[in-house]
């Protein structure tokens, strides 16, 4: 139906317009003015451009004296940033980001930190994928696909309803 | 950002708060909503496929973080609605963009590393608003305000309900 192949390219030309943003997107510079700052992927490259600026970066801690973290960036680069103005009770392994000033290219003062357990973000993760397991399910319970009209639409009964009070 | 399981229970207390005031508002539209919580951390594929890796494939800057505005969250809400059969597809464009405006609304509060969130009204501005600083997206509480939320949506929805039932046909 002529509908339905309207609708099929509409649908790849949404797609392919978020392509198209998340290229302008990405080609959109850091301005502080505007509350933008570089990440490690941003400078880590180049850091003698971001000397005196102020960039954010995050990595495992792998030192307490002087704080050092082992940080990623790019496709494959790692690299260690010794970061200043860190309160004293981060310990090695702990997840840090810090904000602060590039002095050097792997040396940063930081003016604001946050710092997490790795078992905090293996957490989120995990109950990350929970939520979405949820979702993903109540949606198979309540929804189908309609092949005569190539769509979905809801269900007249929903799929493995016990009683008609629970709709967790 | 707090974890997905926190956006789902916040889309499943609107919903269900929104099927007290509509007749039509069955679970298969609280799902709508929730699926829609689910939308802006789609940005999260970035995981598996980096922004540097897409700059490489594509040669051009790159950057998922755009599924996460308003913009780019709207656009695949569209996107998710045109799959939708005609009937249905306005009501489902709509609860989809409900559904992503409380995601980027509760992300809007939590912690960044800067102090500062998204541009919310990019391209219109780039802009980065101040984030609310309230949480970190590791927390726990987020998901127990929700859960609190949800359950107390449920219970209301239910006991509200309740009186109307019929207990035995005769």
């Amino acid at each position: 139906m002529r509908s339905n192949t309207i609708r099929v390219v509409f649908f790849i030309s949404i797609l392919f317009s978020i392509i198209i943003f998340a290229v302008a997107y990405g080609s959109v510079g850091h301005s502080p003015a505007a509350n933008s700052y570089a990440n490690q992927d941003e400078w880590a490259q180049t850091p003698g451009q971001y000397i005196g600026e102020e960039v954010e970066v995050s990595g495992i801690v792998t030192s307490t004296d002087p704080y050092t973290i082992s940080t990623d960036f790019g496709i494959d680069g790692t690299m260690q940033v010794t970061v200043e103005g860190v309160e004293n009770d981060i310990t090695k392994g702990e997840e840090l980001s810090a904000f602060g000033t590039l002095t050097d290219n792997r040396h940063l003062i930081a003016h604001r930190t946050s710092h997490r357990n790795q078992w905090e973000t293996e957490y989120m993760y995990l109950i990350s994928a929970l939520g979405v397991l949820w979702v993903v399910r109540r949606i198979f319970q309540g929804w189908t696909v309609n092949r005569s009209q190539l769509g979905i639409e809801p269900r007249q009964t929903r799929r493995k309803q016990a009683t008609d009070d629970t709709d967790a | 950002m707090p974890d997905l399981l926190s956006h789902a229970l916040l889309g499943y207390a609107l919903g269900t708060a929104l099927s007290i005031r509509y007749e039509w508002f069955t679970p298969q539209w609280v799902t709508v909503i929730m699926a829609g919580a689910m939308v802006p951390d789609i940005d999260k594929v970035s995981l598996f496929l980096s922004d540097p890796l897409m700059e490489q494939l594509l040669a051009k800057p790159f950057a998922w973080e755009v599924i996460h505005l308003p913009i780019g969250s709207a656009l695949l809400c569209i996107a998710g609605a045109i799959t939708i059969i005609t009937p249905y597809r306005r009501r489902v464009l709509a609860l989809l963009l409900l559904g992503a405006a409380s995601h980027i609304a509760l992300d809007q509060l939590a912690i960044f590393t800067t102090g500062y969130s998204y541009p919310q009204l990019w391209p219109l501005t780039y802009y980065h608003f101040p984030a609310g600083d309230l949480y970190q997206s590791s927390d726990r509480l987020p998901a127990l305000i929700s859960a609190g939320l949800a359950i107390a949506a449920y219970t209301f929805k239910n006991r509200v309900n309740l009186p109307e039932k019929p207990t035995s046909k005769e």
